[in-house]
């Protein structure tokens, strides 16, 4: 038995292996996320917990023939978005739709310093809501100095329904509608407090465009209480 | 002048190929950390509805998907050509998805180590419904009630982004 130094193995064919890899991961990649509207079911057992005002609820109904009954009148897809603007908003104040209720330094400056002071009673286990509560609190405050009167909170709820024969397709471009109402509400803002468009808005103006028309849309809101 | 005229009579030196590998590898592993392999195949037709505001959803790793549509052609004969649910690679009926949800929240919790820590992930499960636009709302309905009973309140619904941006 002869010794025999072993020979070197070549390495040339390593850079076909590992292109053959690197094929394999490219074609089996997808790096774009999908686009999705986001929704939260209501809670199964709490139907009747949760009272809202007649007034706040702004009713939007699919029928099986794709009609859209707006607070109970027929409007088209393409009127949606500006007469649910004109409703959340309620400028005029009418007393059939969403009330909006001012909010006022003192009280937010007083959450802030609630929160403060949780904050230091925190143990380690509840520091990290704590810190969140508070971050919260200051960005809602910063809003307001910001946005003033602007700044209003509004009881209303979004209540989206559908028979169960309406489209799909029609369901969703209502949806769509109604998230692009809070959007240009928000731009309508931006515009007037701060003079930028959307695209000129800096992450931190977006969270307080948010804080100042939160979504609120509900995929059956309960409507109880008959004051209005 | 000449020193010029000199170096160019050497011939070109051969660019050496050992580095290549390593390029390559490191291209290798920069697809591997960042690909989501692509889900099993839908066997339902799928036509995504479109929708210009809509978000993104940030782990992957938390998303439940149920496809919704007609069965593909090969299917019709036996399951029929009205839209079906297809959990996994499957088509199933409304009363698979308390297990299919199940499962997913198991699938969940084992991704980390620490119990308490894949408790709280599991509770941040969204159940991704990707619905043919040709269906019916009462099919979805069916589904997000067996979800409320699951206490599965997350939903989205994926769509086609047609707007400018997230």
């Amino acid at each position: 038995m002869a010794r025999r130094s072993s020979p070197e193995i070549s390495a040339g064919s390593m850079a076909d292996i590992a292109f053959l890899l690197l094929i394999f991961f490219l074609v089996t990649t997808t790096m774009e996320k999908e686009a999705v509207i986001m929704r939260i079911l209501p809670e199964i057992n709490n139907e009747s917990t949760e009272e809202v005002q007649r007034r706040n609820v702004i009713d939007i109904l699919v029928n099986d023939e794709n009609k859209i009954l707006f607070k109970g009148e027929l409007v088209l897809m393409s009127e949606l978005k500006e007469k649910l603007m004109e409703v959340i908003l309620n400028e005029s104040d009418r007393k059939d739709w969403p009330q909006n209720i001012e909010l006022d330094f003192e009280k937010l400056q007083g959450l802030v310093d609630k929160a403060k002071g949780e904050l230091e009673k925190a143990d380690q286990y509840t520091l990290e809501a704590k810190e969140s509560n508070l971050k919260k609190a200051q960005l809602r405050l910063e809003t307001y100095e910001i946005f003033g009167a602007d700044f209003k909170k509004s009881a209303h709820v979004v209540s989206i329904q559908s028979t169960r024969g309406a489209d799909y397709k029609t369901y969703i471009e209502l949806s769509d509608q109604v998230l692009l109402a809070y959007k240009a509400m928000k731009e309508k803002l931006a515009k007037k407090r701060l003079n930028k468009n959307w695209s000129e808005l800096t992450s931190r103006e977006k969270e307080m465009l948010s804080l100042v028309y939160p979504t609120n849309v509900s995929e059956a809101a309960t409507v109880k209480g008959a004051s209005n | 002048m000449s020193r010029f005229k000199g170096k160019s009579k050497k011939a070109m030196p051969g660019i050496s190929t050992a580095s290549l590998p390593d390029i390559v590898f490191m291209l290798l592993f920069f697809f591997m950390v960042a690909t989501v392999s692509k889900e099993e195949d839908p066997i339902v037709e799928l036509t995504i509805p479109n929708a210009e505001e809509c978000t993104k959803i940030e782990d992957k790793s938390l998303e439940a998907i149920v496809n919704v549509g007609t069965p593909i052609a090969e299917l019709q004969a036996q399951y029929g050509s009205e839209p079906r649910i297809q959990l996994n690679d499957a088509i199933k009926d409304l009363t698979g998805i308390p297990q299919f949800i199940e499962e997913k929240r198991q699938e969940i919790k084992s991704q980390s180590p620490d119990p308490d820590l894949g408790n709280r992930l599991s509770k941040k499960m969204i159940v991704s419904l990707k619905v043919d636009q040709k269906s019916k709302v009462g099919v979805l309905d069916d589904i997000k009630q067996e979800l409320r009973k699951m206490n599965a309140l997350k939903v989205s619904y994926v769509v086609n982004n047609i707007g400018e941006n997230y």
